[in-house]
C-alpha cells in the first residue's frame, strides 16, 4: 500500500440543506477536500476540469446522473474514471442496482437517511481512496475489498427496499 | 436556580441582534426547513432557532413547542450564548445550572439540550438548538452536524444584513 494522500471529493445533491450540512461536516471532520454542487450539469462541468477521488451522487435526476456515471467510467471526464462512487436514491430496484454495480458504484444510500450515515460512507470511501497508490504504481482494483470492509457491512442487498434498511451495498 | 450571567458585551450584543430586524417577524421557510431538518436528523422532539433578547428568549423558528418565547432567566440558550462552542447538557437533572429549572422540573420536562451559538456582527445573538425530554449522548459527529446546520442559519441571517 502506498502512502496516504489527500482525497478530493465531489458531492452532487440538489437538496440545499442536505448538501450544505454534509459538505460542512465532511470539511469539519477533515474527510477530504470537498466540493459540493446542486445538479448533474454542474457536476459535469466540474468533473471536466478537475479530478475527484470520491464522488457521492444523488440519483434524484436518475437518467442524467447515470449518464454522468457512464461518461465518468468511459474516461470522458478528466482523469477520474476510477473514482470511488456512492449514490443516493429514493429507491433502488434490482435492475438499477445491477446497472450501478456495472458502473462500479460502491454503495447506495436510500433516502431518507441520516447525515451521519453519509459522513460514515464518505469516511470509508476517502480512507480507501487515500490508501490507493499514486497513478502508475498499481490499479485500484486491488483495494476494492479494503474499501468494502471499512464501510459496507454486507447487511443489506440492493433493491431490498426501505424496511429497516437505510443503506444497501452493491459492490 | 442560577440565572445565566449577563455578558459583558450585552449592549453591543443586543445592538447586533436588533440590527437584524428579525425579532417578532413571521416564520420564514428558509429557517423553518433547517429547523425541521435538525429535528429529523437528531430524532429530537424539539428544535429551535432562538434569539436571546434583553428579557426573553424569542423563537424565530421551532418544532415541538406551543410557545414562541420563554423568559430569558429560565432559557438554556442564555447559557449557550456565553461560550463560542456548542453547549451540551446531556442530563439537565445532573447539572446544577439546570436541575431546578422550571422547564426541567415542570412542563415540558426538559432533560437534554445541545445549542450552537449564532453570531451576527461578531456577537452571539442566539442559538440553533435541539432538546429532548430524556437524557441523551451527543458525540463529535453530532456536534459537527449541529455546527454545520448553524452555519446554514448564519448564512441566511447574514443575507438579511446585505443591502437589497
Amino acid at each position: 500500500m502506498g502512502a496516504l494522500r489527500a482525497t478530493r471529493m465531489l458531492l452532487v445533491e440538489p437538496h440545499a440543506v442536505l448538501r450544505g450540512v454534509v459538505a460542512g461536516v465532511a470539511r469539519e471532520l477533515q474527510r477530504g477536500d470537498v466540493q459540493a454542487v446542486a445538479s448533474v450539469a454542474s457536476a459535469e462541468r466540474v468533473m471536466r476540469a478537475e479530478r475527484f477521488d470520491v464522488v457521492v451522487l444523488s440519483l434524484d435526476d436518475a437518467p442524467d446522473a447515470i449518464g454522468l456515471l457512464e461518461r465518468l467510467r468511459a474516461g470522458a471526464l478528466r482523469g477520474a474514471d476510477d473514482a470511488l462512487v456512492a449514490v443516493s436514491a429514493a429507491s433502488c430496484d434490482a435492475a438499477t442496482a445491477a446497472r450501478l454495480r456495472g458502473l462500479g458504484v460502491r454503495r447506495v444510500l436510500l433516502k431518507p437517511f441520516k447525515v451521519r450515515t453519509v459522513v460514515e460512507t464518505i469516511a470509508g470511501l476517502c480512507a480507501a481512496a487515500a490508501a490507493v497508490p499514486a497513478a502508475g504504481e498499481s490499479g485500484r482494483d486491488g483495494d476494492a475489498a479494503a474499501a468494502g470492509s471499512g464501510d459496507d457491512r454486507g447487511d443489506a442487498a440492493a433493491g431490498s427496499g426501505r424496511d429497516g434498511v437505510d443503506a444497501a451495498t452493491v459492490a | 436556580m442560577p440565572a445565566a450571567p449577563i455578558p459583558e458585551n450585552e449592549a453591543e450584543r443586543l445592538e447586533a441582534l436588533r440590527e437584524l430586524l428579525i425579532l417578532d417577524t413571521p416564520p420564514e421557510e428558509r429557517f423553518d426547513r433547517v429547523i425541521q431538518f435538525a429535528a429529523e436528523e437528531f430524532d429530537a422532539p424539539i428544535a429551535v432557532l432562538s434569539l436571546v433578547d434583553a428579557e426573553r428568549n424569542w423563537f424565530k423558528s421551532f418544532v415541538g413547542l406551543d410557545v414562541c418565547e420563554v423568559p430569558r432567566d429560565v432559557a438554556f440558550c442564555s447559557h449557550a450564548i456565553l461560550q463560542p462552542e456548542v453547549l451540551v447538557v446531556e442530563d439537565a437533572t445532573l447539572d446544577p445550572r439546570f436541575a431546578d429549572n422550571p422547564l426541567v422540573t415542570g412542563g415540558p420536562g426538559l432533560r437534554f439540550y445541545a445549542g450552537a451559538p449564532l453570531q451576527s456582527h461578531g456577537q452571539r445573538i442566539g442559538t440553533l438548538c435541539v432538546l429532548d425530554v430524556v437524557p441523551r449522548r451527543f458525540d463529535a459527529t453530532d456536534i459537527a452536524i449541529l455546527r454545520s446546520l448553524r452555519t446554514l442559519v448564519q448564512d441566511e441571517l447574514e443575507r438579511r444584513t446585505e443591502p437589497a
